[in-house]
């Protein structure tokens, strides 16, 4: 697993400090998630998942431990990361149109207007939303907004995808369609995720491997290879037998009593 | 289509008679009750507007309608230059925040035309006075306001900005622009405080401008050419209102879009 493992989490630990205490957001998480990878973490609400994606994304310093990309220690931002936040109507710019938004992170990068150009062009068509490059976010829906996310993320061409519970807040059909364009797009980019959310069933359907974190500080409390096939779809995937069995064995750690031990996936 | 034009126009049409409608019947009125008037400070509307010609529509107008407009013009839009700068600073970095409080504090609410005096003794009658007393009246709204929506920006858009390495000009770029509704706020204010301010400053030390030319006819008892100073400030005042309000409809329209504002037309 370690010989290309592209993120490596050691030790990992945040705690932050007021006046009258100390309060432990994250304690002791090490993670490793192979290129090209697929993982889902799990954990109740409020249990550090998102100061979690933070620290790696490298836009919060940690209290101990450290954080690799690709070898490197992440103090900063690291170059080939997308993110797709939840609040996909606060991620995205207002004023700027659909394709302006997609195009943004490239033009800091210093791609040419050609390239540009395309790259954007193929990320709104693969998330479906050809047609609306002019239009601004605020006219689409919400679960077409998340896709002007996606494609945002997608054009940058990361190798690290980092979700924070980005389909939490759309309907449950429109849902299931972002899961399986998801599961498109990570197929077809060879994109490594790491997707965060409180869903139990999300985690086992889209994920190669759940990682479940405890309840608040988080730390690592389980991890569960997925063995389902590679294609999956919402109908025959969520009614097959292995699904269930998988989906109770996550959703037993998730609502076991928050201490921290190690268990052997 | 056809008829929700034709709804459209109507609709335009009634709220065109509801604005006009007031304004011309107060007119009528005036017009009407002042016909026979004898009080030498009251005279007939008729009067009124014959003097407006006569004294408006003349070399007047470029002695001294225009350099009020240069004056306003200059002072605001160093007003807005200083404002939106030293306001981002303030908004943007706590040190400077806390560093700069209280003095902000202070001259908020120190009247503008004070300053009068102090610098008729430090920089002389000139136009350089003027221009300083207008853009130190104009220059609070717009400061204090810009700190408060540099302060508000959405942390989601400052990750987002932050984790796709947007290079420094583009994120400042997109906090102030996220900081317009806010900035605009403050200008409109502004704009109305210029507007007294240039007027103050020409009645009390001045020797042309719309200011000096109303004292004047005032001083002479010319009493109907005073009034007409009078309604021909009402008139820029009103004028320029509406253009701030033109420029802002479509600055800000993404915002109206994103809060759920947007007319459906």
């Amino acid at each position: 697993m370690s010989a290309d493992a592209l993120l490596r989490i050691v030790d990992l630990g945040k705690s932050y400090r007021s006046r009258e205490r100390t309060v432990d957001a994250v304690v002791g998480v090490d993670l490793t998630v192979d290129d090209g990878e697929f993982v889902a973490v799990v954990g109740p609400s409020g249990c550090g998942k998102t100061t979690l994606l933070k620290i790696i994304a490298g836009l919060l310093p940690a209290s101990t431990g450290d954080v690799f990309l690709a070898g490197q220690r992440v103090t900063e931002p690291p170059a080939d990361l997308g993110v797709v936040f939840q609040e996909y109507g606060r991620s995205l710019f207002a004023w700027k149109t659909v394709r302006q938004n997609v195009e943004l992170p490239l033009r800091s990068r210093g791609v040419g207007r050609a390239e540009r150009h395309e790259l954007v062009a193929e990320a709104l068509d693969a998330v479906g939303l050809g047609q609306v490059g002019n239009a601004y976010p605020w006219q689409l829906s919400g679960g077409m907004q998340q896709r002007v996310a996606i494609a945002r993320a997608i054009a940058y061409r990361p190798r690290l995808l980092l979700m924070d519970e980005p389909f939490s807040a759309v309907d449950a059909q429109t849902r299931g369609d972002l899961e399986d364009l998801l599961a498109r797009l990570w197929r077809r980019y060879a994109m490594t995720v790491l997707f965060v959310t409180h869903d139990i069933d999300e985690a086992v359907y889209l994920g190669q491997r759940v990682v479940v974190l405890g309840a608040s500080p988080a730390g690592v409390i389980a991890q569960f290879p997925i063995d389902l096939p590679a294609e999956r779809d919402q109908l025959g995937t969520r009614s097959c037998t292995r699904f269930g069995e998988l989906r109770a064995q996550v959703y037993a750690q998730v609502r076991r009593t928050p201490q921290l031990e190690e268990v052997a996936p | 289509m056809k008829t929700s034009v034709v709804v459209g126009l109507n609709r335009g049409a009634r709220a065109a008679g509801l604005a006009l409608g007031l304004p011309v019947v107060l007119f009528t009125g005036w017009w009407v009750l002042s016909a026979d008037s004898t009080n030498i400070f009251l005279p007939p509307l008729s009067r009124i507007v014959e003097a407006f010609g006569q004294v408006w529509l003349s070399d007047v107008f470029f002695r001294d309608v225009l350099p009020s407009l240069r004056r306003l013009a200059v002072g605001y839009a160093a007003a807005l230059l200083v404002g939106v700068g030293v306001g981002y600073l303030v908004g943007r970095w706590s040190v400077v925040r806390e560093l700069t409080g209280p003095i902000l504090a202070y001259f908020r609410v120190l009247p503008a035309p004070v300053l009068i005096p102090v610098l008729l003794v430090a920089v002389g009658i000139g136009d350089a006075t003027k221009l300083i007393v207008i853009a130190a009246g104009a220059v609070w709204p717009i400061l204090l306001n810009t700190a408060d929506g540099v302060r508000a920006v959405d942390d989601v858009q400052l990750d987002t900005a932050a984790a796709y390495r947007l290079r420094s000009w583009t994120r400042h770029g997109l906090i102030l622009r996220a900081a317009t509704p806010q900035v605009f706020a403050g200008a409109r204010q502004a704009l109305g405080i210029s507007l007294i301010v240039m007027v103050v400053s020409e009645m009390l030390m001045s020797t042309d401008g719309l200011g000096f030319t109303v004292i004047r006819f005032q001083r002479t008892f010319a009493i109907p050419q005073m009034w007409s100073g009078v309604l021909l400030l009402g008139l820029l005042g009103f004028g320029l209102a509406k253009i701030f309000e033109l420029i802002e409809r479509r600055a800000l329209r993404w915002h109206r879009g994103a809060t759920g504002r947007e007319e459906s037309w």
